[in-house]
């Protein structure tokens, strides 16, 4: 591993885990880091490292070990800006916590090495490190792009998206894993109102202009069938309805990009002329989830709207709304 | 787009697809890390500016202008090999959409050269006037003049949105002629459901008697802030009675209509 070297490439890296790294230097001289992972949260801007520690037989650490780790190792090392810190031995399984290996005080991690030499039974360590990762250091880490301007072809609408990893010197060569997790788009569909009346079939229109102007010359009936419509509207906000509207979103490629939750949403709107007022669906609000893995490097997709499956979501909601109208003789 | 035939020791070449003017473009080549070159040539077109090498060594940048539009770099200074990328914008705001081409040249020892070509496409909004009200008259016979129907087409793949109108040029040394905003309630014969009851537009306001023409526009922005102008239409004013006048503009827009309008943000 090149790891000095590799971080001398931007400062704002050195910066961030020099405490790190002086613990990776003196695993590294002391030739007892096996493995050291490294996975960055996108959205929580965190990173978490976990290293791998081979103690050996507990017979042979003090003659062998103490020796090649750094002095001050063996003393209580510090590790700011943590959130969390924890570690287990392998197969002993006992937790460095419970040990009083490892500590976190706020968000300040101690780490006693000396600690782990003397009370760890098992000859392999597991400690994970989640650290905060300044946003400015994730950005230069990873460059997203998603497009601001979809694109209509026939009665589809799609976007796309891409990930790449810069630096690849330092998480290539350094880690032998790094990935990147929960990076989340958020992908808001407005609704225009004339997408809404598109749907309405004529006469039904005709019947609302109707109930309108009724509603002014103070028709009980009138306020019952806008009741009904703005009912039937409020169905686009129940749970079925998420079924529906994620057959109208496709993610490619599907096995890389996780539909989190969809979100339909109302909005106030009021009928023309009389200003009477009335909820219609106003907007659905998507969260996707992808992540990435260093070898990859980068990572490209589409999501894709089929319109007809919404026009028709809208469409089986007016039926209803004129179905129980009839019903209930109003229209 | 991409057309030229590909090296065969190309794993893959990417660019966004599309993107609107001064939007980030992101583009990469992969190919197989054990092809040793001398060094890479990355060249594009005026106004854009490349303002980011991925997996490419920070020291490029001191050498180089990003909007230089040509990069030189060593095989050295790619990081990792097998691969290197670029993040770009296209800073002008061109007249109608367009291809825009990156070229990343592979140069070896030998001095033999391989060209790997990305194309993306940028795209905006086209906002023209298609139909329009001729003439603003004001006779004797009948003094007040009809409004001005203005019938607006989106030639365009990009999105217009907060369109407003504008004079250009008034000539009629006699009139004193000016765009004012207005509200009043929406007709229920024109739409079913609204946002607000109140109509937002604008009127055309004259004062004096006179003989005139003026030049009218609409000003738009796409999906990022970018502004737009569409070409003007030229209206004839005739007043012949003197008082003042109102005329409002009503307009629609024709093409790249959509049931859905899709506003991506990124979390």
């Amino acid at each position: 591993m090149n790891f000095a070297q590799n971080l001398s490439g931007s400062s704002l890296i050195e910066n961030c885990i020099r405490e790190l790294w002086d613990i990776v230097k003196g695993l590294l001289d002391a030739k007892i880091l096996v493995h050291q992972g490294a996975t960055v949260y996108y959205q929580e801007s965190e990173i978490e490292y976990q290293m791998h520690i081979n103690l050996g037989p507990s017979y042979s650490r003090a003659s062998v070990i103490e020796k090649k780790i750094h002095s001050y190792m063996l003393r209580t090392v510090c590790i700011r800006d943590v959130i969390d810190v924890w570690g287990f031995g392998i197969i002993r399984n006992e937790s460095l916590k419970e040990l009083g290996i490892i500590q976190l005080e706020k968000d300040v991690a101690t780490i006693s090495f000396g600690e782990m030499l003397r009370k760890v039974e098992s000859e392999l360590v597991v400690l994970t490190i989640r650290k905060k990762l300044p946003v400015e250091l994730r950005d230069k880490l990873i460059t997203i792009h998603f497009s601001k301007n979809a694109r209509v072809i026939d009665d589809v609408k799609e976007t796309y998206f891409e990930v790449a990893l810069d630096y690849a010197n330092l998480w290539l060569t350094s880690f032998n894993s790094f990935n990147v997790k929960n990076i989340i788009f958020n992908l808001n569909l407005e609704i225009p109102e004339e997408s809404i009346e598109y749907c309405i079939p004529e006469p039904l229109k005709k019947e609302i202009r109707m109930a309108a102007r009724a509603i002014l010359n103070g028709s009980r009936k009138a306020v019952n069938f806008l009741n009904i419509i703005s009912k039937g509207f409020l169905t686009f906000e129940k749970e079925e309805m998420v079924n529906a509207l994620q057959r109208m979103i496709h993610v490619e490629p599907p096995d890389r990009v996780e539909i989190v939750n969809i979100i339909p949403r109302m909005e106030a709107y009021e009928i023309a002329e009389i200003g009477y007022p009335i909820t219609l669906p106003g907007r659905v609000t998507t969260h996707f989830r992808t992540n990435i893995d260093a070898r990859e490097v980068t990572l490209r997709g589409k999501i894709i709207l089929d319109l007809n499956i919404f026009r028709q979501i809208i469409r089986d909601i007016v039926n209803k709304i004129e179905g129980e109208a009839r019903r209930l003789k109003i229209i | 787009m991409n057309s030229t035939t590909l090296p065969s020791w190309i794993l893959e070449r990417y660019i966004s697809p599309w993107v609107l003017p001064k939007e980030k473009i992101i583009g990469w080549v992969k190919w197989q890390p054990h092809v040793k070159f001398n060094h890479l040539i990355i060249r594009t077109e005026a106004d854009v500016e490349l303002y980011r090498l991925l997996n490419v060594n920070e020291r490029i940048f001191n050498t180089h202008q990003p909007s230089s539009g040509l990069f030189k770099i060593t095989s050295d200074d790619i990081q990792v090999k097998g691969f290197v990328g670029f993040e770009a914008c296209y800073n002008a705001i061109p007249e109608s959409e367009r291809e825009l081409g990156f070229v990343i040249e592979f140069v070896f020892d030998d001095q033999r050269r391989e060209e790997v070509e990305l194309v993306t496409e940028v795209i905006r909004p086209i906002i023209s006037i298609k139909q329009a009200t001729r003439e603003i008259a004001s006779t004797k016979e009948k003094p007040s003049p009809e409004v001005i129907n203005i019938l607006l087409e989106n030639v365009g793949r990009g999105d217009g949105r907060d369109l407003s109108s504008y004079i250009e040029t008034v000539k009629g040394k006699d009139l004193q002629i000016r765009i004012e905003p207005f509200e009043e309630p929406y007709d229920l014969e024109q739409r079913l459901f609204v946002k607000s009851n109140k109509m937002v537009g604008s009127k055309i306001i004259i004062n004096g008697v006179g003989y005139g023409m003026i030049q009218l526009g609409f000003e738009y922005k796409d999906r990022i802030g970018n502004h737009y102008k569409t070409p003007v239409t030229e209206i004839i004013v005739n007043i012949e009675e003197g008082k003042r006048i109102e005329v409002p503009i009503r307009s629609g827009i024709k093409g790249a209509g959509s049931v859905l309008s899709l506003e991506p943000i990124l979390a």
